[in-house]
């Protein structure tokens, strides 16, 4: 008696993909395609990119499911592989001079209040306004952060994650990744600072002309192409 | 408060755990996305997963192991410029639209199980399929004819009437798009498995009554199909997306023209191409 793919677990799917079962990886990536849309969703900022970000790692671990160890949980896997076809996309899409805003605004805006003040602020116009406005914001200086960064923030700060496990998913250690979390917190402030959003932390006034944290670190000028020049 | 394994911060920059940012962090933390995919992203994936599915490009015979960090080279397909609605006629090929006395049930057949079912559905394709292979890979390879060259719609056959055209086209795609993640996973029945179309709900006495309408369909209409090489009904329609159905009882060709303004024209030809049987206009 054939057990239905639904019931395995994700190694065992992985495993009858592997084996040419055509239908095992259709079953996984569903299984976990509304996290891993979210990850995409909020490390592009735009829902266009990530649904494209999403299709290229679906084709890369669709076809490069040998290459799964067994050394980390499967969804770590996809998750990385999501996760750099995201970075790669951001690269690709960097040097933007005006940073558009998040395509997906409305829906933080419809979504009401998390970010500030109690529930009952959802019958207030006014109050909804300005969170919908503060999420605008923080998303938009989101935006602006370098790639790893914001990848580092929004696997620990939005998503959850342990520091642990978004260092596999991010392939560093996870001293790098606090301390791209460290870093893009401290720049994002700033950031938040200059709009007027106040209340983020003690980095809220720093400037960008002075801080030097708005210059990429060392591992930043290291992915870039040439190395950049050491500090 | 820099921990041991944080890499050298410049001055002035809290550590990661440091309480300074958590005002920030719980911002960050409010910014979660949670919604689920959206259901046009996700049947677009589906679709790129049928694709794949259907080269069947042997994974296991791939070359050696790519480490995890290492990219990707750039993949086949193409992104934005893949029509949103011709996959969705593509995934909606895997649906076996049944017209019958009470309406249009719809019942997606998931994978192999009942024979009946099964092989008149695959044969529509394949010819002769041997039972228990859901979708043949080699008989996708031998159907180039289909426009996105998506086997798993060739194992399928769309039936579609002339009068009902609009709303089986409507619900068609309908149901390529709005049934969620579980939705769409198999339920063993006999052998049979399939998931049942949001449209027209059907609880689970319609979804009996769909499976037995199923079992009951007119057998001669498929086998007529089925007869019917593929590439005699394979017209290239310029500037549609082609896909093969069968539509009252005779093998046609559904072509989907997309419009600069999203509106959608979706037409039934005979096999030549060149007549337009039936037609209709859909909101993309």
């Amino acid at each position: 008696m054939t057990v239905p793919l639904q019931e395995l677990d994700d190694p065992a799917l992985l495993e009858a993909h592997r084996a040419g079962d055509t239908e095992a990886f259709a079953v996984l990536f569903t299984r976990h395609r509304d996290r891993l849309w979210a990850v995409a969703l909020r490390t592009t900022g735009s829902p266009e990119d990530a649904a494209d970000a999403l299709q290229e790692a679906l084709i890369s671990a669709y076809r490069r499911a040998d290459s799964f160890r067994g050394d980390a949980l499967v969804t770590t896997w996809l998750h990385r592989i999501v996760v750099n076809a995201c970075l790669d996309r951001l690269r690709r899409n960097k040097v933007r001079a005006a940073q558009p805003l998040p395509d997906d605004l409305d829906e933080y805006a419809a979504r009401g209040a998390v970010v500030t003040g109690p529930a009952d602020d959802d019958q207030d116009p006014e109050a909804a306004a300005i969170r919908s406005d503060r999420r605008r914001t923080i998303l938009a200086a989101l935006d602006r952060l370098p790639p790893e960064q914001k990848a580092a923030l929004v696997l620990v700060d939005m998503e959850g994650y342990p520091v642990d496990e978004a260092a596999r998913i991010l392939g560093c250690p996870s001293g790098t990744v606090k301390s791209r979390c460290a870093r893009g917190r401290h720049r994002l402030a700033a950031l938040l600072a200059e709009t007027g959003i106040t209340g983020t932390g003690s980095g809220a006034a720093a400037s960008e002309k002075s801080d030097p944290l708005m210059r990429p670190s060392r591992e930043e000028k290291r992915a870039m192409p040439g190395g950049g020049v050491q500090r | 408060m820099t921990g041991p394994d944080d890499e050298l911060l410049p001055d002035g920059v809290p550590a990661f755990g440091d309480p300074a940012y958590d005002d920030l962090r719980t911002d960050l933390a409010g910014l979660r996305a949670t919604d689920p995919m959206p259901a046009d992203v996700a049947a677009r994936l589906d679709a790129v997963i049928a694709d794949l599915s259907g080269s069947a490009a042997p994974v296991a015979a791939s070359a050696a192991p790519v480490p995890d960090d290492q990219p990707e080279p750039a993949p086949v397909v193409p992104l934005r410029k893949r029509s949103r609605v011709g996959p969705r006629l593509l995934v909606a090929a895997a649906a076996v639209v049944v017209v019958g006395a009470g309406g249009i049930g719809l019942a997606q057949v998931v994978r192999d199980g009942s024979d009946d079912l099964k092989t008149s559905a695959d044969s529509a394709a394949t010819g002769a399929t041997a039972p228990g292979a859901a979708v043949d890979s080699d008989s996708a390879a031998e159907s180039p004819e289909l426009d996105e060259g998506t086997p798993a719609a060739a194992a399928r056959v769309i039936v579609l009437t002339t009068a009902g055209f609009d709303a089986e086209v409507r619900t068609l795609l309908a149901t390529a798009v709005a049934p969620t993640a579980s939705e769409q996973l198999p339920e063993a029945q006999d052998g049979l498995t399939r998931s049942a179309s949001p449209l027209p709900t059907p609880g689970p006495a319609d979804l009996e009554e769909q499976r037995n309408a199923l079992k009951d369909l007119d057998s001669a209409l498929l086998s007529q199909y089925a007869t019917t090489k593929r590439a005699d009904c394979a017209p290239v329609v310029k500037g549609a997306t082609t896909v093969p159905v069968v539509l009252d009882g005779r093998p046609a060709v559904l072509a989907v023209f997309e419009a600069a303004d999203g509106t959608v024209r979706v037409e039934a030809r005979d096999c030549t191409g060149s007549v337009v049987l039936v037609s209709t206009d859909i909101p993309d």
